[in-house]
């Protein structure tokens, strides 16, 4: 039995909103090519049966896990957990990137001037992962990586940053100072 | 084939599948957040976004679960974080507005006032009672996939619904009785 | 930062490289006031580069550094004074997702002493994955009352997205998980 009286009356007007509308179609096309791009970029690259690229991205995770002695800036910890100070003021911070499909991936954030040039990063285990460790000033700091030197992508791993300045979102990294308090 | 075997092979890797759930759901959820926007470039954005997320989480997506739903709950936070996100930014730059009336629209004059003045009126809602409107009446969903959904309790749900039709209910009058 | 240690003209220079004239002039303003307020540089200058390598409109990129440097005013009115930079830029994200800034300073007053740049980094992200800016504000609040440290917020951060995933919806993934920490029962 339906709360509301005169029912018909509202589903006629679902029925009319539900007409539908002549932009659709171009933007279907466009979202089946976003997501074709987006497959290209996380499958490997095809030879026979092709695992799902979910799978490479955990096994990654997991390998790296494994890793210890430099702060990783992926993985389970967004806080970079221990580190190689030259310095107290800085921290090198590892960045891992799965993207087996990849012909480049750099790093870009608020600490190279978003200089898509300034950071390239290196295919490590085999050649699923792509990575780089630099020094970071403790604090929070804002990155991307960028995929064959057009596509902005964030950390799949890190917490998303709130800003969306320019209609996306970047990854956030925190470098805690030598004496973690926490 | 059923949404259960497309999402069976998109979750082995299958993006052929996935497109086709892309395709098969993609009018639902644009309908449902040019309602909930209100600006169809912000829905377009939203929608890709939506879609996008869900192909990267389809590994995760467990059996049994219905997709549609899993895609709507998806979408609906996408479409609460973006209006809360526009209403704080200042366009100094010029709104693409005018722009986004689309492409022309070749159906009957009648067809198209039926809609844009049921919108209009649908529009005018305030935005949790506008969006269990959207779900009930034009996604027609169950209240039970609605608090999936939406979060809310099933009763504060039809309180929404009820609520909402009670604010439609004479302008709607007004359209379809003139 | 690494910027933090390169002196002011080096930053304008690479404002002045990457910005047109207008721009850069609308910029180096935004970064005077905030230099002469003692609010941090880094991230206005950061997010002018930024617009500039994404090809952004220099009206836009104006907009940005003029919201980020409010938000920044904001974020250290509700801290307090002696809130680090870290925890200022947080702050200042955490107001730009909608957190009021009562909810920003009713976090200070949860009394942790423990630094709260990680927790509001973590309530920036919840209120990005969807989880409603009230609900994060009061479950990190919460955590924060509870002296949570880092790793918790990590947690918490990982099984609400988790969770957001897998179909639960992210205030009631948010108002369970916080349990954890808090070892209450969830919040209503």
């Amino acid at each position: 039995m339906s709360d509301v009286d005169n029912e018909e009356l509202f589903e006629r007007a679902g029925a009319a909103l539900r007409e539908s509308s002549a932009s659709d179609e171009r933007a279907r096309e466009a979202l089946v090519r976003a997501i074709r791009a987006e497959a290209r970029r996380r499958r490997t690259p095809p030879r026979g049966a092709m695992s799902p690229w979910w799978m490479a991205l955990a096994a990654a995770a997991v390998a790296f896990a494994a890793g210890l002695g430099i702060g990783r800036a992926t993985g389970r910890q967004f806080v970079a957990a221990t580190s190689l100070a030259s310095d107290s003021a800085q921290r090198h911070v590892e960045f891992v990137f799965v993207a087996p499909a990849a012909r480049n991936v750099s790093l870009v954030g608020d600490f190279n001037g978003w200089d898509a040039t300034a950071t390239p990063m290196r295919r490590t285990d085999g050649r699923a992962t792509w990575s780089v460790s630099i020094p970071l000033a403790a604090g929070r700091h804002v990155y991307s990586f960028v995929v064959d030197g057009n596509d902005w992508v964030t950390d799949p791993q890190a917490p998303l940053s709130p800003e969306q300045w320019f209609g996306q979102r970047n990854s956030v990294v925190v470098v805690p100072v030598g004496d973690r308090r926490s | 084939m059923t949404d259960e075997a497309l999402v069976a092979r998109a979750v082995e890797g299958d993006v052929d599948a996935y497109a086709a759930l892309a395709e098969r759901y993609y009018s639902s959820c644009a309908r449902m957040a040019r309602r909930m926007l209100r600006n169809d470039a912000d829905a377009e954005d939203v929608v890709q976004e939506t879609f996008l997320r869900a192909f990267r989480a389809i590994g995760r997506f467990e059996k049994g679960r219905e997709f549609r739903v899993w895609l709507f709950t998806i979408l609906v936070n996408q479409c609460r974080t973006a209006a809360t996100s526009r209403k704080r930014r200042q366009l100094r730059f010029s709104d693409d507005e005018a722009a986004l009336a689309g492409a022309a629209d070749q159906r009957p004059i009648a067809v198209v006032e039926e809609k844009s003045a049921v919108a209009a009126a649908v529009d005018s809602l305030e935005p949790l009672l506008r969006e269990a409107f959207v779900l009930k009446y034009v996604e027609g969903l169950e209240y039970t996939e609605m608090a999936t959904i939406t979060g809310a309790g099933i009763s504060a749900l039809k309180m929404r619904v009820k609520r909402a039709c009670d604010a439609l209910r004479p302008k709607l009058e007004a359209i379809y009785h003139e | 930062m690494i910027f933090a240690a390169v002196a002011a003209p080096a930053q304008e220079a690479r404002l002045r490289s990457a910005l047109d004239a207008e721009t850069f002039t609308k910029v180096t303003k935004m970064t005077d006031s905030a230099r002469a307020e003692s609010l941090p540089v880094d991230p206005l200058v950061g997010v002018a580069l930024e617009g500039a390598q994404r090809r952004a409109p220099g009206a836009r990129i104006a907009t940005a550094v003029h919201d980020y440097l409010v938000a920044l005013r904001g974020a250290r009115a509700a801290l307090g004074a002696d809130a680090a930079t870290p925890e200022i830029v947080s702050g200042a994200g955490v107001l730009l997702s909608g957190v009021s800034p009562e909810d920003l300073r009713r976090i200070r007053a949860a009394g942790t002493r423990r630094p709260l740049t990680v927790p509001l980094v973590v309530l920036a992200d919840l209120i990005a994955r969807g989880v409603p800016k009230d609900t994060a504000a009061r479950a990190i609040e919460a955590a924060a009352r509870a002296n949570a440290r880092d790793d918790d917020y990590s947690a918490l951060r990982r099984y609400v997205e988790q969770d957001i995933l897998a179909g639960a919806s992210p205030a009631a993934a948010a108002m369970l998980r916080v349990r954890s920490i808090t070892g209450g029962p969830p919040l209503e």
